[in-house]
């Protein structure tokens, strides 16, 4: 028997790009959180200008995240109808409340990081008297007073870790926990989400360390051990989703069979994929190879993202084939798109502005 | 700060902030409770009885006003062909609508709790709390949701609850030519449904059975081709966005 649509309705996509937005921008907030952590408790001699990095990814990434989940709610300015009820049944309800503790718990954790380089009342910033003046003010104000903060900075950081971790669990979750979208329904999903946002993180704090002022071989270095390992990690949950999942692996199959846009993805992250491995295989890299690298491993995160909870939406759950998804002009579109990282990219200009200052002793700098 | 980087940020900042706060409608309680009568409202469509005129799709649409290229129900046609060439295709209309599911997968996942089922087991949405997340969109397995356009809010079929409440069949039901929609109470066993149900139990069928959403749209007279996901060709799709401006693609 051959069944042939004739006169089906198309079916228009529900979480907009500002979905993917989010989930990249949150991804890097809790990636960085966790680089942070581990460094801190791991490195005999800590490196600061990875913490600084980390500090500044968590700390911009982590404000325009939420903006852009915001703007996916269709009526952003009912969000506080998220905390009027319990609805412990769904992941969403519970991602209301792990947000914002993240948000404190990463802006806390960042600022403890970053406090060290916040300009003290009596350093003067630049000789432009005029310009140094708000900008060191606000900087001075922001330091909170010149008490040591270093003891407060392991127990803050294990508690934004846990906080990551929850998010990365909600965030994986709230998708996966989708029964109606088999691509969806797979356990493999929140390892695949994480392991994804540390290769993410990774790659953002080494083109950072490329372009924000104070490059450091040795935290690049460290970061091509980092980018390398979360990309094997990476890899491994993808092979073992490919062997061993059967409901959403097997989907994927049937929509490679027939599907060019499908069929394009996936060439796509097979060779993006293996274009890394080989790479990330040779033993040095050439600076300017080290920033190819992490932008094509930030790029394969973002486009995970996409092909995750953009492409999937035009898998019909009756339907044959698959529908039609064009990439609007708009803010429900490209612009929500350069928008955010737009803002992000502010907003990471305007923190690397108040933390200009040097610390004066070593002991200074954490 | 260099003017540069001040420059930069006045022009980044006009670009980014501003579409994440769109309208404000106004709130209001939360949900309006219907009092229990005992009843469990259900819908029997037979396929063999079904001629594709789509009258219920421009009932509904006239009745419930769902913007330009949604549709709380339409009518999906297909054609059915055997692998020999003797026999003349067949042609299948296949009228779609909420189930009103017993065991909704559309409603644990609100965050809100937007979403509800009635006593009368009809599911429906208070549009005034919904936040417009779309979670629940993407729970129900029979894409029987969508967020309005215009409401911007989740919407759906509600068996046209308010016209069952003024004791009127919803418009679907009744404006259809083939009488292929019945809609009754299926906990009473005299109703014309249950009866319905009784008199074709073998030839009973619902979509997606093994979803364990418990459908209470029961179809008579569909081949087990069309229980889950149609393994087949699909049309060529154009989609209306959201300026009703068309977009096509083929396959
Ligand atoms: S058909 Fe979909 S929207 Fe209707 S009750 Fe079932 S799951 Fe919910
Ligand atoms: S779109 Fe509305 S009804 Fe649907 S899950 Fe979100 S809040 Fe609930």
């Amino acid at each position: 028997m051959v069944i042939k649509e004739i006169f089906t309705p198309d079916i228009a996509i529900t979480w907009l790009p500002w979905a993917v937005q989010y989930f990249f921008l949150m991804g890097l907030a809790y990636a960085s959180v966790w680089v942070a952590t581990i460094h801190l408790c791991s490195a005999k001699q800590t490196d600061a200008r990875l913490l600084k990095l980390c500090a500044c990814l968590m700390l911009t990434a982590g404000i325009v995240a939420p903006i852009a989940l915001l703007a996916d709610l269709h009526q952003p300015l009912r969000a506080w109808h998220f905390y009027a009820q319990i609805r412990p049944y769904s992941w969403m309800w519970y991602g209301a409340f792990l947000l914002p503790i993240f948000s404190g718990t990463s802006l806390v954790f960042a600022w403890l990081l970053l406090r060290p380089y916040l300009p003290q009342a009596h350093s003067s910033l630049t000789s432009s008297a005029e310009e140094a003046d708000w900008l060191s003010r606000i900087g001075q104000w922001l330091r909170f007073g010149n008490w040591s903060s270093d003891k407060w900075l392991k127990p803050i950081a294990l508690i934004a870790t846990l906080s990551a971790c929850s998010i990365a669990l909600y965030t994986g979750m709230e998708t996966m926990a989708i029964k109606a979208r088999p691509l969806w329904h797979t356990y493999w999903l929140p390892p695949l989400m994480a392991t994804s946002a540390l290769l993410a993180a990774c790659g953002t704090l080494a083109v950072l360390n490329r372009i924000l002022h104070g490059y450091q071989a040795s935290t690049q270095d460290r970061l091509l051990q980092w980018v390398r390992a979360s990309f094997g990690l990476f890899a491994l949950c993808l092979i073992g989703w490919a062997l061993f999942d059967n409901g959403s692996a097997h989907e994927a199959a049937l929509l490679l069979d027939t599907s060019p846009s499908w069929q394009l993805a996936a060439i796509w992250v097979l060779v993006t994929l293996a274009l890394l491995a080989l790479v990330l295989a040779v033993r040095r890299l050439p600076s300017v190879l080290m920033l190819v690298v992490s932008l094509t491993a930030v790029h394969l995160a973002w486009g995970f993202r996409w092909i995750v909870l953009i492409q999937a939406q035009t898998d019909p759950k009756y339907g044959a084939g698959t529908y039609f998804y064009q990439l609007p002009w708009g803010p429900e579109g490209l612009l929500g798109i350069a928008g955010t990282f737009g803002l992000w990219l502010a907003l990471m200009v305007l923190v690397s502005e108040f933390i200009r200052h040097q610390p004066r002793s070593a002991q200074q700098t954490l | 700060m260099d003017k540069s980087k001040r420059q930069f940020l006045g022009k980044m900042a006009s670009v980014s902030v501003g579409a994440a706060l769109i309208p404000v409608v106004q709130v209001q309680a939360q949900q309006a409770q219907t009092a229990a009568t005992g009843k469990r409202y259900g819908m029997v469509i037979d396929l063999r009885r079904c001629v594709g005129c789509q009258a219920c799709t421009v009932a509904c649409t006239f009745e419930n006003l769902p913007p330009l290229g949604q549709f709380r129900t339409t009518v999906q046609q297909y054609e059915v062909s055997q692998q020999d060439a003797a026999t003349p295709p067949a042609f299948l209309m296949l009228p779609r609508l909420c189930n009103h599911c017993e065991n909704p997968p559309c409603i644990p996942i609100c965050p809100t709790g937007a979403t509800f089922q009635r006593p009368d087991g009809i599911v429906v949405v208070n549009n005034e709390w919904c936040v417009g997340c779309g979670y629940c969109v993407q729970a129900c397995p029979y894409d029987a949701r969508f967020i309005n356009h215009e409401t911007n809010t989740a919407d759906k079929c509600t068996f046209c609850a308010h016209r069952l409440e003024a004791g009127l069949l919803p418009a679907c039901v009744e404006t259809c030519v083939g009488e292929a929609r019945v809609i009754g109470d299926l906990n009473d066993p005299h109703s014309h449904i249950s009866q319905l149900l009784k008199a074709n139990q073998a030839d009973i069928k619902v979509l997606k059975p093994d979803a364990n959403t418990g459908p209470r749209v029961f179809y008579i007279g569909m081949n087990s081709a069309f229980e889950d996901r149609i393994n087949g060709q699909a049309p060529v799709r154009t989609l209306l966005t959201d300026t009703g401006e068309e977009i096509h693609h083929g396959h």
